[in-house]
């Protein structure tokens, strides 16, 4: 017997072991640096020239490139996401909008044949890292696009920005990466994190609550949106009463919801994946919906909307990206989705396919040749596009300036859409702040856990 | 007064959905000492199979049935065939650590990486009032479930004259083959009944704590620490430490939130410093 128990008891230590260092959640925390050398010098040299729009996303073939390219060989991309775990829906609609602008393109991009190379991440720092350094190393990628998890993100940076390998981020937010940490080789199409929770808190505000509670998955991307949120709606006059923090992909939140202050005026949280399915499904079963409003971000995209039925009524969510949206471009690209994978569009897909737009735009101006790595971040950087979210284009630092849509989910004709109640337009990830004053706050992973006074 | 209760009754409902994933482990490996790591598959395809069904039929007894009934078979299976041969442990791990990476990926290719839930029947969708708190109905259906499945073993253990031959074999095998008991049947039987009991869990978790890859491994671990708590081959030990488990890492998580993995291993290193046997295990 007593073998048996030894036996047991180291099975279940190396399964401790393999648990443990596959929890996602504490990626490298973005350690402070100095702002001053962030800023990759804005270009002064031939931007209008390289301000190519690109088309609009009906699927029109490319004309042909007025110069023959110089290079031949195929185009290679790198595209990294989590086709497992509690981002694995994302992940695959992310991946799919990209390859749907592609496909669109014929796989050609300004003359030059576009070989993309997916690889999972498992929405884990350490696989993501592994998996840059095989499409860097091994597979010579010319650029990497991608990446759900801010986690992922932030652990990836150093590497790429040491290989000068330009990577598009398509939807991790992780702030300091634009911000304190940003590099001349990263671009993001998607969104910094905060800059879809920062309208929300004056949104929370202007609706009258006073008192807020905070519930987010405990890493980065958790902190940086819960953080935005409190930022303003304190800066405005609230007050944050509580603050929850959860490990990423829990598999119950039951015990974390049933927490809640019950005389808060609102609760704002930041659960996506299967952790919104989660949340907003248990926060209907313990009573919450209905007795407290319950903003939120990303916890209804559409891949999970269906799945959590009427418990999603009356969510409000703030991001870049609704599929109800009134634009011809909205439309023909959800009808375009639709029709090729049969699903949903949340705003993942959109992502994908509006940092594939980018990339083209900027092979178009560059004439393909992507082996010059400074003329195409220099062509990259006077992107300008009419997206299918909206109007996009880079701030210096290279994150998206966009619209951010404050949707509330609604039934309509049997349906569950997230309709477009307020519209934030031309948002900067510093909101109403300049850049310089803006940086010189302190850090949301700082400010973490310190919203209650 | 209200946070006791609710979080209790939160702490029992994942306590005994903890239990109808470890009994079948327990069992397993007190009586057939088989190390099965791939009990964890059980319950992952259980629920799989449950969602399937449940899709198909919109019936969730359908559901319950269909996903124990066939994992069930798949244990027997995989007992009658395999692992009844091998009698090292290393073996043993070795070959089950297997079928949970293969079940793992072919669960992948046919659900896809998408986390699901498994629809609640209509009857336990909405949440009840116990005192001034609001509780979801479905998690008091779990709690009986749980309940009733514990009576049912304890009858059949205790009460039967399966459950008396099975008492028999954990304490010595050869003398109870040399009574006439068929033990090799027995112990087949006794294994399909584990893996359908954790595929029971997995339908009926699927409906409240969502499906999706990886889970395998995360229950498995779960199941490992109860087992550990409450000692090889004991069914009460089993009930006691899934309830134990379940209330701890309850209360862990709605106190210290962000100690959440920490508060279900510490008592496991606690109890097995001073019971090196488990609550319930004999030496």
């Amino acid at each position: 017997m007593k073998t048996r128990i030894g036996i047991i008891g180291i099975v279940t230590l190396v399964f401790m072991a393999i648990v443990v260092a596959c929890t996602p959640a504490a990626a490298p925390t973005p350690t402070p640096t100095a702002p001053a050398k962030a800023a990759p010098a804005p270009t002064t040299a031939a931007a209008p020239a390289a301000t190519p729009t690109a088309a609009a996303p009906a699927a029109k073939p490319t004309e042909a490139p007025a110069a023959k390219p110089a290079v031949t060989t195929p185009i290679k991309i790198g595209f990294l996401t989590p086709l497992v775990g509690v981002y694995a829906s994302l992940g695959a609609d992310m991946r799919d909008g990209f390859l749907l602008y592609l496909d669109q393109k014929g796989n050609t991009l300004a003359g030059r044949k576009v070989e993309v190379i997916v690889e999972d991440t498992e929405v884990k720092p350490d696989v993501g890292l592994t998996k840059a350094k095989k499409l860097i190393e091994r597979d010579k990628v010319n650029m990497l696009a991608g990446v759900i998890s801010s986690g992922v993100a932030a652990g990836i940076a150093d590497y790429v920005t040491s290989q000068k390998t330009p990577l598009m981020l398509t939807n991790a937010g992780d702030d300091p990466l634009t911000q304190q940490k940003a590099s001349p080789y990263i671009f993001r199409i998607s969104f910094a994190n905060s800059q879809n929770s920062m309208p929300l808190g004056e949104f929370a505000y202007k609706k009258g609550y006073r008192t807020a509670v905070l519930v987010a998955s405990d890493y980065p991307a958790g902190w940086h949106h819960t953080g935005g949120f409190a930022r303003t709606f304190t800066e405005a006059g609230g007050k944050i009463i509580q603050e929850i923090y959860y490990p990423l992909g829990s598999p119950d939140l039951a015990p974390f919801i049933t927490t809640i202050k019950q005389d808060a005026n609102v609760v704002h949280t930041f659960s996506a994946g299967a952790d919104g399915l989660k949340f907003v499904t248990q926060y209907a079963e313990y009573g919450l919906k209905g007795k407290i409003p319950l903003l939120c971000n990303w916890c209804t995209t559409e891949d999970m909307l269906d799945k959590e039925g009427d418990a999603a009524v009356g969510v409000v969510n703030g991001y870049p990206f609704a599929p109800s949206l009134d634009r011809a471009q909205t439309k023909a690209f959800v009808e375009a989705f639709t029709k090729k994978y049969n699903r949903p569009v949340p705003p993942q897909a959109e992502f994908g396919y509006t940092g594939a737009m980018a990339i083209d735009a900027a092979l178009q101006a560059t004439k393909g040749n992507i082996e010059d790595v400074d003329a195409f971040i220099k062509a990259l950087e006077g992107v300008q596009i009419e997206a299918p979210r909206g109007p996009i284009k880079f701030d210096k630092y290279h994150n998206v300036v966009q619209n951010i849509y404050i949707t509330e989910v609604k039934k309509v004709d049997g349906k569950l859409v997230n309709a477009v109640v307020e519209t934030a337009q031309n948002a900067s990830q510093f909101w109403k702040w300049s850049p310089e004053d803006y940086l010189k706050m302190t850090q949301y992973a700082d400010l973490k856990g310190k919203w209650v006074k | 007064m209200n946070f006791w209760i609710l979080q209790s009754l939160n702490g029992l409902s994942y306590g005994m959905l903890l239990f109808l994933l470890a009994a079948g482990l327990s069992l397993s490996f007190g009586l057939m000492n088989i190390v099965n790591l791939a009990h964890g598959s059980y319950f992952l395809v259980g629920a799989y199979v449950g969602l399937t069904v449940m899709e198909r039929t919109g019936n969730f007894m359908a559901a319950v049935v269909v996903g124990a009934i066939s994992v069930g078979i798949l244990g027997l299976l995989m007992q009658r065939l395999l692992l009844r041969r091998l009698t090292d442990h290393l073996a043993q791990v070795l070959l089950t650590i297997g079928f949970l990476f293969i079940l793992g990926d072919l669960s992948l290719v046919i659900w896809g990486g998408v986390p699901q839930i498994i629809p609640k029947p209509p009857l336990f969708e909405g949440p009840i009032r116990i005192m001034e708190s609001v509780f979801p109905s479905y998690r008091l259906l779990v709690i009986g479930v749980g309940i009733v499945v514990a009576i049912f073993l304890w009858w059949l253990q205790d009460r039967t004259a399966m459950g008396a031959n099975v008492r028999a074999a954990v304490d010595d095998e050869e003398m109870a083959g040399s009574t006439g008991i068929n033990v090799a049947l027995l112990m087949t039987v006794v294994f399909g009944l584990g893996a359908a009991m954790a595929a029971l869990g997995g339908v009926v978790g699927g409906a409240f704590l969502t499906i999706f890859p990886g889970q395998d491994m995360d229950v498995l671990l779960l199941a490992l620490v109860v087992v550990i708590i409450g000692g090889l081959g004991s069914l009460k030990g089993a009930f006691v430490a899934a309830l134990l488990v379940g209330l701890l890492d309850n209360f862990g998580k709605a106190l210290f939130p962000e100690l959440a993995l920490f508060t279900i291993f510490a008592p496991m290193a606690i109890i097995l410093a001073i019971r090196p046997t488990g609550l319930f295990g004999r030496a």
